[in-house]
């Protein structure tokens, strides 16, 4: 169906035109994002960045031992050539704690930021293109949702799960945090399906399955998008809060844990010896951020097309 | 000053002398209104491809106590032009180049901060586009008006109260339930009258009207106009109506301005203008504007279609394209401004008639204008020339549209 | 053809100060609108026109009354299976800036239609685009250039051009246009009017205009007929011209006196009306509607009800006690 397109389409189209086809839109969609992201020195800064950390999450394990080697002649040491952040209490090399801690703190945004979208988009656009009783109850069950406290529940829960995978981790976050997408989505979708092109869509008899998929959600991409983005900086400060307050074992290696043992165990409020120990993850938290908000401001002019093409 | 006042005397009388202030005290308070003088004004905007032109070059002339028409399309610069005049151009735009002469207010290019915010309100009043929507919902209307006033520092605001509800009376409705009125609780047209209230009422005697009617009924439109017609004799003002409505010019103005691409295209005496255009463009947008009587198949869409900020040519005639009297020239040469009587055109194939007729016609290039609006004595009756009811008058004469044949 | 009988809506105002408040939107409007017929409504905005369009393109629910669609009452039809019958009544919106997404290649807006329509009949995928293209030229387009371009990369006239088309994709019996011109620029409009008539005379297509500008609804053409809708009643009906030379109502007189005339090139017309503007909301309901605001009232405009209906003296239909012609219309001026 869509190599038939492109053939008939693209021949219409003239060498000149951009091709019909789907695929030719793909390139010119990433080709788009390339323009885009040039518009900025600062938004190429961001997706550096996040493709830093991406990369760090995914192959950064992979240099170093499960177990970590200790120098028990230098706790604490001071940063250098050698240790660029320092060493921890045990004499642990602190960025390679650093680069193996971070698997966990992004895979579990990750999945967070997923499951929040897809379900906050989901629940907001049913919501909002049916109305009716429909959105009363959804609504209803998301205002519920939205008064639970996050952290107290956390709190609870980890006295009775112990959160060793990055993915139980992830799936309770995104669970707890669907919540105001869907809110927001409903609205947006109220107001979009009042517009004509929906009408019309609907007036041409086009399904349901399509007015929604095809309609209404590429309009809500950047929307979209950035509250995926955004919640996965919420989804890194609430694990790192959580094991930074102890309250989850330490058997898995982490930012807060490491936050927690240079606060609480190193003294570095104190002493500045554990202060590079404890500088560390936070300017890790702090780059992640930026990169994200810097990326965030290019999301508008990416998925709207007379943005993306100027 | 001297001069202010003697041109406003002289225009005075000569509104009185034009039958549309009918009594003593309009006279006397039209002595306020100024002249405004627009030369070579040029607004650029900043976009992705460079600083590109809204507005060039417009030369345009508001004779003390007149109405004047801006027509034009989409993207044809007029509203650009109207905030000009207030020196309201946001950014990405800016004014680059040109100057807008205001009686007893100097150039309002030049002016900044505090003195710019001072004029607008007491010497210019601006009723914005959809005035219909620009009042504060969470306001009464009086609230606004004491807002107004105190951000003016006028002392006597009960004096202010009093002048709006006189203003609103006279506009037909009841000013004190109006005052105490929210948005939401009144009409379109009670709206729009609200907005030429809060425009008039610090006395203000240049009133720039943007789209003064759109997304008005018929009805109400109609008297909105009639409105403008009036308030604008009566207080003795001279009034910029901005439109994309050749009607509204037409029921309101005595001169009429064309705008296209950004350029003033053409512009003259309201019934000159409407009665024997001469630019291609406005015969164009004539013929293809739907008339209730008379043959249905004389009237035709112009091919094409408007210019964009990106897509204007930047060199020769910004219509050439839609033009079917395009020469090789237009692709060039910026087109000639060609004066007759009160009337100025500029365009190539227009010079080019009036050359084989008329050797006195001056075509001169784009500095023509204000300054080149002719004397009365100006020759310039040709062969074809139109039967207008005030070529030879200086432009401020023009009597009311509508009252010569 | 697609007849309505004694259609009505009263809205209810939701939120606000005017919480609860009725508006009658349509008091009973009979209507038809024959087999490749030209039916314009005109009236003041919040009239019903707008409201009656909608409902006739199946876009709003009705009150009460029947609208019937080729013979088949919708009232006898459940609404899933009334679908089908109000998809061949297709909508040309005011605003084509709204009316196509803005994330989607006109290519994409016209597949989907078509492609919905080729499954269902089973023709070839290479047909849709055919079509798609072939569309494109009914109206006046080059396909090579509109096909891949975002509506935001048209202009206004030639976005309403493709929500013209895309319309067509579904083989419509009728377009209701719903002021469709108003926000196009003046040089281009006449081309939009010209496109709907040419698709009247060479497809068959009914075209329900609906608009408060009376001189656009003359270009759908001649034998068109008019509806002069007031407060949700029709009060002057009969042929374009007929009506827009010699109107009986007061209330088109009305509405055709306050049309600019364009001096210089007309006449304005010698006894115009001008009614009291509402600038009270205080609608009243008993008698003519319009009688608060008619100049020629008498004490029985003020106590009963004028009724829809023909006599002797007038071509046209009317709701008025006190009908006279009244030459309201500016003329051209003859030059020569």
């Amino acid at each position: 169906m869509t190599a038939q397109t492109i053939t008939a389409a693209g021949g219409a189209a003239g060498g000149a035109g951009p091709g019909t086809g789907r695929a030719a839109l793909r390139r010119n969609f990433w080709r788009g994002v390339w323009r885009v992201l040039r518009r900025k020195p600062s938004r190429m800064l961001g997706a550096v960045i996040v493709a830093g950390f991406a990369l760090m999450g995914v192959f950064g394990p992979m240099f170093y031992p499960d177990h970590l080697p200790r120098d028990t002649a230098a706790l604490y040491a001071p940063p250098s050539w050698e240790h660029p952040f320092g060493t921890d209490f045990e004499g642990t090399d602190v960025l390679a704690l650093l680069i193996t801690g971070s698997r966990y703190v992004l895979l579990t945004a990750l999945v967070t930021a997923v499951i929040t979208v897809v379900l906050g988009a989901a629940i907001g656009l049913f919501a909002g293109f049916r109305r009716g009783r429909w959105d009363t109850v959804l609504m209803r069950i998301t205002d519920m949702k939205l008064t639970i406290p996050g952290l107290p529940l956390l709190l609870v829960l980890s006295t009775v799960w112990k959160f060793t995978s990055a993915l139980e981790m992830g799936l309770v976050l995104g669970l707890l945090g669907w919540g105001g997408v869907a809110r927001a989505v409903r609205s947006q979708t109220l107001s979009l399906r009042e517009r004509g092109f929906i009408e019309a869509a609907r007036g041409l008899g086009l399904s349901t399955t399509h007015i929604i998929g095809r309609e209404l959600l590429p309009s809500m991409a950047p929307f979209i998008a950035m509250n995926m983005l955004i919640s996965v900086t919420g989804a890194v400060y609430a694990q790192v809060g959580l094991f930074f307050l102890g309250v989850l074992p330490f058997d898995a290696n982490n930012w807060g844990v490491m936050l927690n043992l240079a606060v609480f165990g190193g003294g570095a409020m104190s002493s500045p010896a554990a202060l590079p120990y404890l500088m560390a993850p936070l300017l890790a938290i702090l780059l992640l951020t930026l990169g994200i908000v810097l990326v965030v401001d290019a999301m508008d002019e990416i998925f709207n097309p007379r943005l993306r093409e100027e | 000053m001297p001069t202010t006042e003697n041109t406003a005397a002289r225009n005075a009388g000569k509104t009185g002398n034009a039958g549309k202030a009918g009594n003593t005290a309009n006279v006397a308070s039209a002595m306020k209104a100024p002249g405004v003088r627009v030369d070579g004004l040029t607004v650029v905007y900043r976009t992705p491809a460079g600083e590109l032109p809204a507005v060039r070059g417009i030369d345009l002339e508001l004779p003390a106590g007149t109405i004047t028409g801006v027509v034009g399309e989409s993207g044809s610069g007029k509203s650009t032009l109207a905030l000009s005049l207030l020196n309201a151009v946001q950014p990405p735009g800016r004014i680059s180049a040109g100057s807008v002469e205001i009686d007893g207010l100097g150039d309002v290019v030049k002016l900044s901060g505090e003195d710019l915010r001072k004029a607008r309100g007491r010497h210019i009043g601006y009723v914005f586009q959809a005035a219909q929507n620009s009042l504060n919902p969470l306001k009464t209307v009086g609230k606004q008006l004491l807002d107004l006033g105190r951000s003016h520092e006028i002392e006597d605001l009960r004096g202010l109260v009093r002048d709006a509800k006189d203003l609103l009376g006279r506009m037909g409705m009841d000013g004190a339930r109006v005052l105490d009125s929210h948005q939401h609780e009144l009409s379109g047209g009670m709206r729009q009258r609200v907005g030429i209230m809060l425009a008039l009422v610090l006395n203000a005697h240049l009133v720039v009207l943007d789209e003064p009617t759109t997304a008005l009924d018929m009805i109400t439109q109609a008297n909105i106009l009639r409105i403008v017609r009036e308030v604008h004799a009566e207080r003795g003002l001279t009034t910029l109506v901005i439109t994309h409505d050749l009607g509204v010019v037409a029921e309101v103005a005595d001169r009429l301005a064309v705008m296209y691409g950004g350029r003033l295209v053409e512009q003259g005496p309201t019934t000159d203008v409407l009665s024997a255009p001469r630019h291609p463009y406005t015969q164009g947008l004539l013929r293809a504007i739907p008339r209730l009587l008379g043959d249905i198949g004389e009237a035709r869409a112009l091919p094409g279609r408007p210019p964009t900020l990106g897509t204007v040519p930047a060199r020769g005639c910004v219509f050439r394209e839609r033009c079917a009297l395009r020469m090789d020239v237009c692709e060039t040469e910026e087109p000639p401004v060609v004066v007759r009587g009160p009337s100025i055109t500029a365009c190539h194939a227009v010079a080019a008639a009036d050359a084989g007729v008329d050797t006195d016609t001056t075509a001169g290039t784009a500095t023509a204008g204000a300054d080149a609006v002719p004397d009365a004595a100006h020759p310039a009756e040709t062969a074809d020339a139109p039967e207008s009811a005030g070529a030879g008058e200086p432009a401020g004469v023009q009597g009311t549209r509508g009252e010569q044949p | 053809m697609i007849t309505g009988q004694n259609i009505t809506k009263t809205f209810k105002q939701r939120g606000g100060v005017l919480a609860g408040r009725e508006v009658r939107a349509l008091r009973g409007v009979d209507f038809t609108i024959p087999k490749g017929g030209a039916v314009s409504f005109i009236g003041e905005s919040g009239c019903g026109k707008t409201t009656l369009g909608r409902i006739i393109a199946g876009l709003e629910t009705y009150d009460s009354g029947e609208i019937t669609i080729d013979g088949t009452p919708m009232s006898s039809l459940r609404p899933r299976k009334r679908q089908p019958h109000f998809r061949r009544i297709q909508m040309i919106h005011q605003d084509p800036y709204s009316a196509l997404n803005p994330t989607r290649t006109i290519h994409q807006t016209l597949d989907a239609p078509l492609s919905l329509r080729a499954g269902q009949t089973g023709r070839p995928r290479s047909w849709v685009d055919e079509r798609a293209e072939e569309l494109l030229a009914l109206v006046g387009l080059d396909p090579g250039y509109v096909l891949p371009r975002y509506p935001h990369q048209l202009s206004g006239g030639m976005r309403q051009r493709v929500v013209i088309a895309r319309a067509l994709t579904v083989d419509p019996e009728m377009l209701v246009a719903d002021e469709a011109v108003s926000m196009i620029d003046v040089s281009l409009r006449l081309g939009i009017l010209a496109l709907l008539k040419d698709l009247r005379e060479r497809l068959g297509v009914s075209v329900l205009f609906i608009t408060h500008d009376v001189a656009t609804a003359r270009y759908i053409g001649d034998d068109g007929e008019l509806y002069v809708i007031y407060r949700g009643q029709v009060i002057e009906r009969g042929n374009v011209d007929t009506i827009i030379s010699a109107p009986v109502h007061p209330y088109t007189q009305s509405l055709l006196s306050a049309i600019p005339v364009l001096h210089g090139l007309e006449r304005p017309g010698e006894q115009p009306v001008v009614p009291t503007e509402a600038l009270n909301e205080s609608h009243h309901d008993a008698g003519c509607l319009f009688a608060r605001r008619c100049p020629f009232r008498t004490d029985r405009c003020e106590s009963e009800p004028p009724v829809l209906g023909r006599d002797e003296e007038f071509p046209q239909e009317h709701a008025c006690f006190h009908p006279r012609r009244r030459d309201v219309v500016a003329t051209p001026i003859e030059r020569g």
